[in-house]
């Protein structure tokens, strides 16, 4: 350390030294230059001087200069901020974009919310709120009838529904698309219903009619709802606590509305024990609703004659309907192309071949008295594709029937052991595949075996061909592929009259 | 492998193959490609890094399935998909329109092998459409008054236009 300090100290004596010669060599230059040369060292120094002042000048000029800069770039920044906070980027969308945007913003998103405030944060109101926003959102969103079609009505809301200016505007922007609407809570419909002091305050007060209503786009009470503005919808649920007499209220409440509906469903709710089942007549039902299809859900029901209304309808499916009288039925509605009666009681009343044209799937699940019935003998439908049979006592009958419908693509069968079912399907022609149908065996107690789908070979197409599908079968089969050729059983079969038919 | 994808502002990226078929619009340029880099015009490289960090982030997702359509019913944005769209306005938009110019939706038509119908509804399910159910998050529950400040919207109606809509909100608002 101490060597280390001696020596710093004898280099800074030299330096020093160094630095007096140095002083002293440059003060003896200057004397000499001005004892030699006096007038170039005067235009020297004033050059130097004419230099200093521009340096100077130009210094000050870099200072003004680069403070504008900074100004200048502070502006910039500040405009470039003040464009990018006042653009309105949302427009550059296109339509299809802007729509699809402003239909998820007003869609009901499964919030909760206070049931008796007016829901203005979902349609319709909310679409109303984005058409108010400027031209274009205006224009977007009338011209976007899925920004209306899905409305939820809640308690909060009846008043609006009471005035007609609603329905108006909102028939305008739905065109001609299908809407459904959600009633979330019976009372809207009873507060409107004293709200408007209709037929049904008389009923009130003595058959305390409820209204129940659906979350998957039901309609009920109709006559608190103008419904004529609507060209289409999609479902409409009647369903009556009480309602003695369905066919006086129908026809001094609606009047032949022309109010078209995909599916017309009539659904009561019983809720005490002795009450009469709802007798509905699909005739004046019809009359009033113009439906594709009609459901009837634990009721009884009269057949119209032949030529009367529902010349529209497509399908009917009955659930629990007592005394199903099919051939009237088939009669009276010769344009269906399906039948479906799950859990009811089949009658058959004619004779005769009965003939229907169109019909091209029957679904019996479940329903007594078809193994009785007989449809088999006498039902003749050459356009059937879809068969669905629960009951076939009488595989005679049965089989005949299939040899009847040349067009038979799919049959179902179900409700007896596989033992059965093979027995009948190995006396029926044209299967050259067969499909297992276990989703019933979640009803089960047992576990489901695996679930065995096999792929339509490729001739499926072809017209002689027919699939069979086993449904709910009480034992778990393993079956191996080469079983489904059982292609066999005889090749005539005999029809009731008697006469021969081939059944390929 | 990799692809080279050139933005509209001259910026070369080199893309993993897997990452790059995210996009259906490249996945179809590619082909025809050859070895060359694709080149996006209407795509920025800020813009596009965006779109890559998310296609990387769902190279190995699961295409979503065929459904009615119930999912895209929802609003709900993942957690990383929150924070990947938290941008400003400005890049928001930007990423929408690419997505919509790379045609990010259809990609799932190709591979779905559906109608492309219904595969537009199953796609409003993916990812790719987090950005209109963020805008549409941003809309919920405002006025039009709200939404024209958020989104800096002139009141263009004229007068005839202004008294219809009042008209209109004094019974859409009645209680």
């Amino acid at each position: 350390m101490e060597l280390s300090a001696n020596f710093i100290d004898a280099n800074v004596r030299i330096l020093g030294l160094l630095k007096k010669q140095f002083i002293t060599h440059e003060e003896s230059n200057s004397s000499y230059y001005k004892r030699q040369n006096p007038s170039v060292l005067r235009s020297l120094e004033a050059e130097n001087s004419v230099l200093q002042e521009m340096l100077g000048a130009l210094e000050t000029t870099l200072k003004s200069q680069e403070s504008a800069l900074c100004k200048t770039l502070d502006d910039v920044k500040q405009v470039r901020t003040r464009v990018s906070t006042s653009c309105c980027f949302i427009n550059r969308l296109p339509n299809e974009i802007l729509t699809e945007i402003l239909c998820k913003a007003s869609r009901y998103d499964g919030s909760i919310y206070n049931k008796f405030d007016l829901n203005v944060n979902f349609a319709p109101h909310f679409s109303l709120r984005l058409s108010h926003v400027c031209r274009r959102w205006r224009a977007v969103a009338i011209s976007s009838p899925s920004l209306w079609t899905e409305i939820k009505l809640c308690p909060g809301s009846y008043q609006i529904l009471l005035q007609g200016e609603f329905w108006q505007s909102l028939s305008t922007y739905v065109r001609d698309a299908p809407m459904n609407i959600s009633i979330t809570d019976s009372e809207i419909c009873t507060e409107l219903v004293l709200a408007r002091g209709y037929h049904w305050d008389d009923e009130m007060s003595y058959s305390d009619v409820v209204v129940k209503c659906y979350p998957d786009g039901a309609i009920s009470h109709m006559q608190s709802y103008d419904l004529r503005t609507f060209k289409t919808i999609n479902s409409i649920t009647l369903d009556f606590h009480f309602e003695p007499d369905l066919v006086s209220l129908l026809n001094s409440e609606y009047q032949n509305l022309d109010c078209r509906c995909h599916t017309l469903r009539v659904a009561p709710t019983y809720r005490s024990r002795g009450v009469d089942i709802l007798e509905v007549d699909l005739s004046v039902l019809l009359y009033h609703f113009d439906a594709e299809v009609v459901e009837c859900i634990k009721t009884r029901i009269l057949v119209p004659s032949e030529g009367s209304y529902g010349r529209g309808v497509t399908e009917i499916r009955f659930t629990e309907v007592k005394a199903v009288p099919l051939d009237q039925l088939l009669m009276a509605f010769p344009e269906i192309t399906a039948l479906c009666c799950t859990d009811c009681n089949l009658e058959w009343q004619r004779t005769d071949i009965t003939v229907h044209a169109k019909l091209r799937r029957l679904e019996l699940e479940r329903s007594t008295g078809s193994m009785q019935c007989r449809w088999m003998n006498y039902l003749q439908c050459p356009a059937l594709e879809e068969l669905h049979a629960s009951e076939w006592a009488n595989e005679g009958a049965f089989i005949n029937f299939i040899a009847r419908s040349p067009r038979i693509r799919t049959l179902t069968l179900s409700g007896r052991d596989e033992k059965s079912l093979w027995g009948l399907a190995g006396r029926i022609t044209r299967i050259n595949h067969a499909v297992h149908d276990w989703r019933l065996y979640r009803q089960m107690k047992v576990p489901p075996p695996p679930p065995k789908w096999y792929p339509i070979p490729p001739d499926y197409s072809s017209e002689s061909s027919l699939r069979l599908v086993f449904r709910r079968g009480s034992l778990a089969l393993d079956l191996e592929p080469s079983q489904f050729d059982i292609v066999g059983g005889r090749n005539i079969v005999e029809s009731p009259s008697g006469t021969s038919l081939p059944l390929s | 492998m990799s692809i080279t994808i050139v933005t509209s502002d001259n910026e070369q990226f080199c893309v993993e193959k897997l990452v790059a078929q995210r996009i259906a619009l490249i996945e179809d340029m590619v082909e025809n490609a050859g070895d060359r880099p694709i080149p996006l015009p209407n795509v920025t490289a800020s813009v596009l890094r965006k779109i890559l960090e998310y296609c990387e982030h769902h190279k190995n997702d699961p295409l979503p399935p065929y459904d009615d359509g119930s999912r895209s019913r929802t609003t709900h944005i993942s957690e990383w998909d929150q924070k990947f769209i938290t941008v400003d306005q400005e890049m928001l938009f930007e990423i929408i329109l690419a997505a919509n110019y790379l045609e990010m939706k259809p990609l799932l038509y190709v591979r779905l092998n559906v109608p492309r119908v219904q595969c537009l509804t199953a796609c409003n399910a993916v990812a790719g459409d987090i950005g209109c159910k963020t805008v549409a998050n941003m809309i919920k529950g405002k006025s039009p008054e709200e939404i024209r400040k958020l989104f800096n919207i002139v009141n263009n109606f004229t007068p005839e236009e202004e008294a219809q809509i009042r008209k209109e909100a004094e019974w859409a608002e009645d209680r």
